[in-house]
């Protein structure tokens, strides 16, 4: 689309009153976006009302053509692009839905339509559990082409998005400001390389501050931009449900990684299955879902987690026996953080020797947090990975 | 010593004498002299040496207990001078000396006898002595200015022989002391003898019942081994720590323990903490100090009580932690202002205050042992009770101030213990009570010792930053195993340092010369890693 087009179009679209209906019909009477400013008079009334046609005419009056000149010039000088629904790079998908943005701002840049793409959403205050499978689910399908979606919000949204990028994939974030704004300021280094190597959206123009009512609408569009939702935590009233409420009536599939009963942040999760959601219990069940490749093949079981008893998959990184103290720790871990005593009973337990003493187990969680195997957390707590490939 | 001659009105000869005293300034004494002389001239009773208004006042007590001791004053011109005349004068110990001085100043005690004994009471109108406050430090000080005698009230004369090596004497009232300094040698080994015999009675009589508080003991801690081994090797190597758990689990309890696995004092250490208890005016039992002091101030402290206040300072909890534990506990609830008094004790061992009455320096060389709450309800990781929101997490232990963690060695988690192990009534460990486990930092301590001979550092805890790599080298595997540490977690160089410096405690504990990378591990089992979420 040409420059002078979407200047035109910017200018359209900032006035008051005229919404997405409103420019259907104009650009239905007029053919182009700028021809629409040729239109006489009796045809502008009959297509919008009396009382919007006096708006338009007011909005298109010379000084408020300039100052949106102005401003569309500015917006370009800080990186912002400008895409109106009618312009063929506006996102396909969203073109689909029923009530799509009038227009997107965006920083960036959009990935292709045909890339498939999947929205991870969940809780702000998730566990370690919820980060770590965050994690794993982003960086595993971003790792497969797959564009994550989310609202580069605290805990799962931001976490997913940075583990996508990590893992050298794409990643698309729709804010609830202007896409000139960092909300929240703490995933600002996130922001900065969604700028650089992912894409930033926003339905609101440059310079909105970010509100608690402006959060809910742009939700719509995260659903909206995805092929699939995946929720990865989410308490039993999650603002994330309401995502989930939104991909449902967009028609599309929402899946949910299902958690212990006793968790509090799996029960929205849970709750979500037992009423018909996909159960996501590893990349497979997504890529499955996206019919991407045969997973199977390549030795991968579903879980990329490795069992309690000892069975090995084919991502084991160094040759392992079962039985060495380095087994027996991985298998005593897991995603929710573990206190030592706590990880020295299940080796007890685990039948496959005695319990090596403290010190010994001290060390080898060192070195295993070293290698980037396991973490550790809150102090004298440590969790294991899901390790993938 | 008195000197010139001349004539007063009743004819008797002009006497001008002097006696020595000391004053208490801080933690400090310093040597002063009360300067009396008799002169001719209209009479009246002067006393200068920018005093303060207690000092002033006793012109009126001592005319009134020398009145009442059966001295009579003739009516002459008596001026008092307390040198040096530049300091600020305070307290009531000045009372005997100027007594006593008239009292030689009119001939009624030689000169001679005044040589080399200081003097110090207070007196009431009934020529009684009373006590005084800070005799301990008075009298250190009157060892260091070559003093052979000390002249006390009779209820600080225990205190006074706390100091040792001087000659103290305590008298009940100003007739006593006129005969104490006009007696001999032998007759003054004999009163001094009398006297402490009496003395004991008196503290004996008044002595209150000392409730035997029931000493802590680790044994008495249920389960949290791993905060006890942490203490043991805080207290080894004298190293700061951080308790970290939920409201009820016991760090409290578990902090008022260290001290009974911390050395015993030294003999010299002893007399330095009694002093600055003495001079605080909290020195209740005329004996030594032998506990570490543990000071646990409220969260509502305020900084002067903390760093010590007033014109000429009063010391504060830190200076009264000197050796000991300084805890706090519920860190997060401080005041950031008031931790951050904190830095300068913590880092160098001694505050400096700078006050209208001076500049002070006093000692606060004291292990810091804090406790706080993961989060402001206290259940963080456990997400099924914790609904803290990362923001508020965050926000709640930065309270705590940053250079302060900074500078805290050792972070232990503290574990709530199941209720099944609450009901077990058996000690299955005898090695964590508190003796066993002072044992062992008793041995730590003598390899540091050894090590630290002779070198300006004596404690693990206490290397400074230049010095790490000096006394902490390290063999290849290990250097191997802690870059590898560093790739992934990227510690700063400070961090490095007390790593450590605490893995060096940790091989000491487990009698080890070297620094194995089972050391290291441990050091990084309990350093300060990230507490918040991602």
């Amino acid at each position: 689309m040409q420059e002078k087009e979407r200047l035109e179009g910017y200018l359209l679209c900032s006035i008051k009153g005229i919404g997405r209906a409103g420019m259907k019909k104009l650009l239905q009477e007029a053919g182009t976006v700028e021809k629409i400013r040729d239109l006489p008079d009796e045809r502008l009334r009959k297509a919008l009302g009396e009382k919007r046609a006096e708006c338009l005419k007011k909005g298109m009056e010379e000084g408020r053509r300039r100052a949106a000149k102005r401003r569309y010039y500015y917006m370009k000088e800080q990186g912002i692009f400008f895409l109106p629904f009618w312009d063929e790079e506006y996102p396909d998908r969203l073109k689909k839905i029923g009530d799509a943005p009038l227009a997107l701002y965006g920083k960036g840049q959009l990935p292709d339509d045909e890339k498939r793409t999947v929205a991870i959403v969940g809780a702000r205050s998730c566990s370690a559990y919820g980060q770590e499978t965050a994690r794993y689910f982003a960086s595993g399908l971003a790792g497969e082409g797959i564009v994550i979606v989310s609202g580069m919000a605290r805990g799962v949204d931001g976490i997913a998005q940075l583990a996508a990028l990590d893992a050298g994939g794409n990643s698309v974030a729709v804010l609830g400001c202007g896409v000139d704004i960092c909300y929240p300021p703490e995933n600002r280094l996130l922001y900065e390389r969604l700028h650089k190597e992912g894409c930033l959206l926003s339905e609101y123009p440059p310079g909105t501050e970010p509100q608690a009512r402006l959060f809910p609408p742009r939700n719509r569009i995260i659903s909206g931009l995805s092929d699939l939702i995946l929720v990865v935590e989410a308490g039993e009233k999650s603002g994330t449900l309401i995502t989930v409420d939104m991909a449902l009536e967009q028609g599309r599939d929402v899946f949910a990684v299902p958690g212990r009963i006793t968790d509090r942040c799996s029960r929205g999760c849970n709750e979500l299955i037992r009423n018909g959601a996909g159960t996501a219990t590893g990349i497979g069940t997504i890529l499955q879902e996206l019919e991407i490749g045969k997973r199977e093949s390549r030795g991968k079981t579903d879980c990329g987690q490795k069992t309690a008893c000892g069975q090995k998959t084919a991502c084991g990184r160094e040759a392992a026996v079962s039985g060495t103290v380095t087994q027996r720790i991985l298998d005593a871990l897991d995603c929710t953080p573990k206190s030592l005593d706590e990880i020295g009973n299940t080796i007890a337990a685990d039948g496959r020797g005695e319990t090596p003493p403290l010190k010994e187990l001290i060390q080898e969680l060192i070195l295993l947090c070293a290698q980037g195997r396991a973490d550790q957390i809150a102090g004298q707590y440590f969790a294991g990975k899901m390790e993938q490939k | 010593m008195a000197v010139s001659h001349g004539e007063t009105v009743t004819g008797k000869a002009y006497m001008y004498c002097h006696i020595h005293t000391g004053g208490l300034r801080g933690l400090e004494s310093y040597p002063a002299q009360v300067e009396v002389d008799v002169s001719r001239g209209l009479p009246c009773f002067d006393m200068v040496g920018l005093l303060a208004s207690e000092v002033k006042e006793a012109r009126e007590r001592i005319r009134v207990a020398l009145r009442n001791a059966g001295i009579t004053v003739p009516a002459e011109k008596i001026t008092v001078n307390i040198s040096p005349a530049g300091i600020h004068k305070a307290g009531t110990a000045f009372d005997l000396p100027v007594a006593l001085g008239i009292m030689a100043a009119l001939g009624m005690i030689p000169q001679e006898r005044l040589a080399s004994v200081l003097v110090a009471g207070e007196l009431g109108l009934d020529a009684r002595v009373k006590p005084i406050r800070g005799t301990l430090p008075i009298v250190m000080g009157a060892v260091r200015a070559g003093m052979k005698e000390c002249l006390l009230p009779l209820e600080n004369m225990q205190e006074g022989l706390l100091a040792g090596e001087i000659a103290v004497m305590g008298v009940a009232d100003l007739a006593e002391a006129m005969q104490y300094l006009c007696s001999d040698e032998k007759s003054r080994r004999e009163q001094r003898n009398r006297a402490a015999e009496a003395a004991e009675r008196l503290s004996a009589h008044e002595k209150k019942e000392q409730k035997q508080e029931q000493e802590a003991d680790f044994s008495m801690v249920r389960g949290m081994e791993e905060a006890k081994y942490a203490a043991m090797a805080a207290a080894a190597g004298f190293h700061n720590m951080l308790l970290i758990g939920p409201p009820g689990a016991g760090k409290t309890m578990l902090a008022k323990c260290i001290p009974t696995i911390l050395p015993p004092l030294t003999a010299e250490e002893q007399r330095e903490i009694s002093a600055i208890y003495s001079a605080a005016g909290k020195l209740e039992q005329e004996k030594l100090l032998q506990k570490r002091p543990f000071v646990a101030p409220h969260h509502t402290v305020s900084p002067y009580a903390l760093a010590g206040g007033g014109q000429v300072p009063r010391p504060g909890m830190v200076t009264l932690a000197h050796k000991g534990v300084l805890f706090l506990d519920e860190m997060a609830e401080f005041k950031r202002s008031t931790l951050d008094i904190l830095r300068q004790p913590v880092e160098e061992g001694k505050i400096f205050l700078a006050k209208s009455g001076g500049n002070f320096v006093y000692p606060a060389d004291f292990m810091l042992v804090g406790a706080t709450n993961p989060c402001p309800c206290g259940h963080y990781p456990d997400r099924n009770r914790c609904r803290c929101s990362t923001g508020e997490i965050h926000r709640y232990l930065s309270r705590i101030s940053g250079p302060l963690l900074d500078r805290i060695d050792i972070n232990c988690v503290a574990r709530p213990v199941p209720m099944a192990a609450l009901w077990e009534t058996e000690q299955k460990d005898a090695k964590w009570e508190s003796a066993a486990m002072r044992e062992r930092v008793l041995a730590a301590r003598e390899r540091q010792r050894r090590r630290y001979a002779g070198e300006d550092v004596d404690l693990n805890g206490r290397i400074r930053a230049g010095e790490v790599m000096k006394y902490c080298r390290l063999g290849m595997k290990e250097q191997q195993f802690l870059e590898k540490v560093m790739e992934t977690a990227q510690f700063s160089t400070r961090a490095c340092h007390k790593i450590l410096r605490v893995a060096r405690t940790f091989a000491d504990l487990e009698e080890a010369e070297e620094i194995g990378c089972s050391h290291l591990s441990q050091a990084l089992y309990y350093r300060q890693n990230e507490i918040l979420p991602g």
